[in-house]
């Protein structure tokens, strides 16, 4: 099989896996919880509910409900969020981006580190620096998420400022919004370091930076460590190859065995793992976010919790388990591409 | 089988197991997590008759919010609450949690996947479609909305953490049936006329629950650690029950003022998190085939 | 006819689990130029690991005890890595068994083939320009890969490890192994993954190729019939030891050594109508050698000296034997 036709192949099983995805959102909305939680606030006239009930077909039978709720899902009318004060679709839009930016900032640092310490302590292998990678890993991959975001809120944006009179990063927030006036910045993506970038505005820049870094060193944390275990153990499975042994008896330079004809190989399983981490880092959105009042949509969800908004939590599953459905098919496409091996 | 085979059996497996235990414990880290691990589930079961079962709760407004110090190593919380008998009681909960989601969803898993595997067909095609989909939601975020929906509750986030974990255990067991089926034993066993249940349950069950353990004893550190996650969001337990996650919630509007309030929870959390893995990684450690011998 | 090769009293030990196993014991040889020298024994003979020896590609828990290499005037094993790493590809190459497992599966055959005439062929330093570099490098592989009989070579080229059959990949493996004009190829098991047809194919062509530009190969294999068609000298090593070295036509017709003779009955003849037979017992544990020859205990011949001292190495019209019973001293003194 082609390569194109293994993507029309999985795209329609992502179909699949999307009708899926919205059945279950359905049957928790609709059927375990109240469904006129979403579209009925405490301002609304009580006369207008019967209404409201008929054009989303809550009168009518399971089955046909779930077609209702489909044409709700498209039109994008998804309700009102309490938490966010405005309607849903609204509120997604509007603080999506933010999340987006933070969890793609997160992956980069965590392949950044990640695989060069892997592949560093498969090369010293059983040295010192393998040893201590391995303790870190192993203290990264049991190190609670909020009390690591808290620590370090508490040490970067505190306490050396009290202790040592250095500039501390800001504890809460964004960006700078007197600062984005003051030098002139506007929104282009959604994505302020990108934004920033682009104009030019390297303040702005780096007041985005200063916000994100935190964050995003707290979500990537726990997966610098996985990453590092799996390119250290996958680099030791293949330089035991066979194929690496005869680029050494040809007396190939070391580094381009190491770095093009291992690495090639080793990096197979890391790939899958990222797509996968992805999801992680969405779930972990929601206590970093909260702990940093990082304006996005786990900071979103973390209200929804606590006041009880079901409807904008169902809403963050929903767009959750679509985003992960969509970029584990772009990493198994990838992965395709990368090990010819793989027979579709 | 003679008695002789069967006296020989026993003695490999002795060995076999001598052999385990020596590599298991000949590794510092390992053997230092199992101390973690005893120490840890000593905490919880002999915790509540040290520090005392009311004891703790008891409102104390005037010592509120005081630093770690000689009378209370941890500090107070906002309730003038110590801190340490707090996180003492509070191992209690943590373990308890996590020891029970991951009996709970590996029994359920286990025989779910064991049963779709061996009965394949139809009924296997649609479970795994209907784990499939399961897997399309992140894990932390499914249970979330499990809880919601729930209510919430310390007992709700248990069950909500189930229903997302058994999954991989139902994967994991389904595909080592599919493995075992075909094998010869299994075909001489049927051929005896044994009914479906008694082949899977009690022949071919024995021989693929082997990495199922494995993997539950290597989870463990990561239910903690997801359990305290959803407690931390506000999903769990009440004022009253102190597992590590919630006492760190009530910890952090105090970061900048009381940062002990967070933080030895949490550092709990951490410890014993890491004990448990340790355990894991030697496990795995023992158990890779090429670092044998 | 000068020396390619001249191995003398290499010992080679590993460490591992159960304790120190002897894997050489003390093997001397020579390869002269343009010859295939065979190395032919069972598992565990110890053929492979002189293969890997030579080439300085052992593993991390092997330790040469003992012994030199001497290619070329120098002694390989006193080689820092790097000055081993010139030699390799370039003056030294191996062929190995399984072509499925010794190609990078994940790079096409072209790119793996240009990096090493990229990386080591000496013709293409004057040329500056990058892809003037790239097109001679090409028309190397095209023109090669038709000395080997590939069938479609622009092709075969741009294909994975995995598209190819075994006899093809064997074939790449030729024109690899080649296409530096090496003095010395060494091939271990090169034809045991194939079918018999595909064999004597690629057989064929390792000779035609070794003839036509002078080559010295060393041919490991445990099978003899391979060795009788290729080369022109034989070694026959147990348990890390040459017990016999000499002529092919020689040795197979009137093998001197008890361990020879064994493994001549237990070739099926088509021309000869005798039964097969096997050698009773088995190899010995190379951790815990038997004192004495280490075939004494399955030898038909044994003497009561064979069991307390090594045989010496003997010259017996212009044959290498390691066998008591052709030191005239002892056969002399009657003692046994």
């Amino acid at each position: 099989m082609k390569l194109y036709e293994y993507v029309i192949r999985r795209l329609t099983l992502l179909i699949f896996v999307l009708v899926g995805v919205t059945l279950l959102t359905f049957f928790f909305s609709r059927v375990l919880l109240d469904p006129l939680a979403a579209y009925v606030t405490e301002r609304t006239n009580p006369r207008m509910i019967p209404a409201i009930r008929r054009m989303h077909g809550l009168d009518r039978p399971i089955w046909e409900q779930y077609f209702f709720y489909l044409r709700d899902l498209f039109t994008l009318d998804l309700g009102w969020s309490k938490v966010g004060h405005m309607d849903m679709i609204d509120a997604i839009a509007a603080h999506f981006p933010a999340t987006a930016e933070l969890t793609i900032l997160a992956i980069i640092i965590t392949l950044i580190v990640g695989i060069p310490l892997g592949i560093v302590s498969a090369l010293k292998n059983n040295q010192l620096a393998d040893h201590a990678s391995r303790i870190f890993s192993l203290i990264g991959i049991s190190i609670p998420v909020f009390w690591l975001g808290l620590s370090l809120q508490y040490f970067f944006t505190y306490w050396v400022k009290a202790a040592y009179g250095i500039p501390a990063l800001p504890s809460t927030g964004r960006y700078d919004a007197v600062l984005a006036i003051n030098t002139g910045f506007k929104k282009i993506t959604g994505f302020i370091l990108l934004d920033a970038l682009i104009q030019g505005n390297l303040v702005m820049a780096g007041d985005a930076l200063a916000h994100l870094i935190l964050p995003a060193i707290t979500l990537a944390f726990l997966n610098i460590g996985v990453i590092t275990r799996l390119t250290r153990s996958s680099m030791l499975e293949v330089l035991r190859q066979d194929y690496i042994t005869m680029a050494k008896s040809y007396g190939l330079p070391q580094r381009l065995i190491i770095y093009k004809y291992a690495l090639k190989n080793a990096l197979i399983p890391v790939v899958s793992v990222t797509g996968l981490m992805f999801g992680g880092l969405l779930g972990g959105a929601i206590m970093t976010e909260s702990i940093f009042a990082f304006p996005g949509m786990g900071w979103l969800s973390y209200r929804a919790i606590v006041y009880n908004d079901s409807n904008t939590v169902l809403a963050y599953v929903a767009i959750t388990a679509i985003i992960y459905v969509i970029v584990n098919l772009i990493v198994d496409i990838f992965y395709a591409w990368l090990d010819p091996r793989i027979k579709y | 089988m003679t008695e002789e085979d069967r006296s020989r059996i026993r003695e490999l497996k002795v060995r076999e197991l001598n052999y385990a235990l020596y590599l298991f414990f000949s590794n510092k880290l390992v053997a230092a997590g199992t101390v973690i691990v005893l120490l840890f589930i000593g905490l919880a079961i002999f915790g509540r008759l040290v520090v005392g079962s009311s004891e703790p709760y008891k409102l104390d407004l005037k010592n509120a919010i005081k630093p770690p110090s000689s009378e209370h190593p941890f500090g107070t919380d906002d309730l003038g609450r110590d801190i340490l008998r707090l996180v003492v009681l509070g191992a209690g909960y943590d373990m308890a949690v996590s020891i029970f989601v991951v009996t709970a969803s590996s029994t359920i898993g286990m025989v779910l996947g064991a049963v779709s595997g061996y009965l394949g067909g139809k009924f296997d095609e649609a479970f795994m479609r209907f784990v499939d989909i399961l897997f399309a939601f992140p894990g932390l975020i499914l249970a979330m909305a499990v809880s919601m929906i729930l209510g919430k509750s310390l007992f709700n986030l248990a069950i909500s953490l189930i229903s997302v974990w058994w999954t991989g255990y139902a994967r994991l067991m389904r595909g080592q049936v599919l493995a075992e089926k075909e094998k010869l034993y299994v075909r001489a066993v049927k051929s005896l006329g044994l009914p479906g249940y008694r082949v899977l349950f009690k022949h071919i069950l024995p021989n693929a629950i082997y990495p199922l353990l494995v993997s539950a004893t290597m989870d463990i550190g990561g239910v903690m650690l997801s359990a305290a996650g959803l407690s931390f969001i506000g999903l769990g337990p009440t004022p009253f029950e102190p597992e590590w996650g919630s006492l760190v919630n009530r910890g952090a509007p105090y970061l900048f003022v009381a940062p002990w309030v967070m933080f030895f929870p949490g550092l709990m959390i951490l410890l014993a998190s890491l004990g448990f893995n340790l355990v894991g990684d030697g496990l795995r450690d023992i158990l890779d085939p090429r670092l044998r011998r | 006819m000068s020396n390619v090769l001249e191995v003398k009293d290499l010992r080679v030990e590993f460490r591992t689990y159960r304790g120190t196993v002897k894997a050489l014991n003390g093997v001397s040889f020579t390869v002269e130029k343009g010859e295939v020298l065979g190395l032919a024994g069972e598992t565990g003979s110890g053929k492979s690991v002189t293969g890997l020896a030579i080439q300085r590609l052992l593993p991390s828990n092997a330790t040469v005890a003992e012994g030199m290499v001497m290619f070329d005037g120098r002694d390989l094993l006193k080689l820092s890595e790097e000055e081993m790493n010139k030699i390799r590809g370039k003056e030294m190459v191996a062929i190995f068994q399984d072509p499925h497992t010794y190609l990078n599966p994940v790079f096409r055959m072209q790119n793996q083939f240009a990096d090493i005439l990229r990386t080591k062929d000496e013709e293409l330093n004057p040329i500056k320009d990058k892809r003037e570099v790239e097109k001679v490098i090409r028309n190397k592989m095209i023109q090669m890969l038709r000395e080997v009989q590939m069938p479609a070579p622009e092709r075969a080229i741009k294909m994975y490890p995995h598209e190819l059959s075994g006899g093809m990949k064997q074939r790449m493996m030729l024109a690899m192994a080649f296409s530096l004009r090496p003095k010395l190829v060494i091939a271990d098991e090169p034809t045991t993954a194939l079918d018999v047809t595909i064999q004597a194919q690629v057989l064929e062509l390792m000779r035609s190729l070794q003839k036509k530009y002078g080559t010295s190969v060393i041919l490991i294999t445990h099978d003899l019939g391979v060795i009788a068609e290729t080369c022109g000298r034989i070694a026959v090593m147990y348990a890390g030891r040459i017990v016999e070295m000499g002529k092919v036509d020689f040795v197979y017709s009137e093998p001197l050594h008890p361990y020879t003779q064994g493994l001549m009955r237990a070739l099926p003849r088509a021309d000869k109508d005798v039964k097969v037979e096997g050698i009773g017992g088995s190899v010995p544990d190379l951790v815990d050698l038997p004192k004495g020859c280490p075939f004494h205990l399955r030898c038909t011949h044994a003497m009561e000296i064979c069991s307390r001292a090594n045989p010496r190495t003997l010259n017996v019209d212009g044959r290498i034997v390691e066998c008591h019973l052709y030191d005239e001293r002892i056969v002399k003194e009657g003692v046994g």
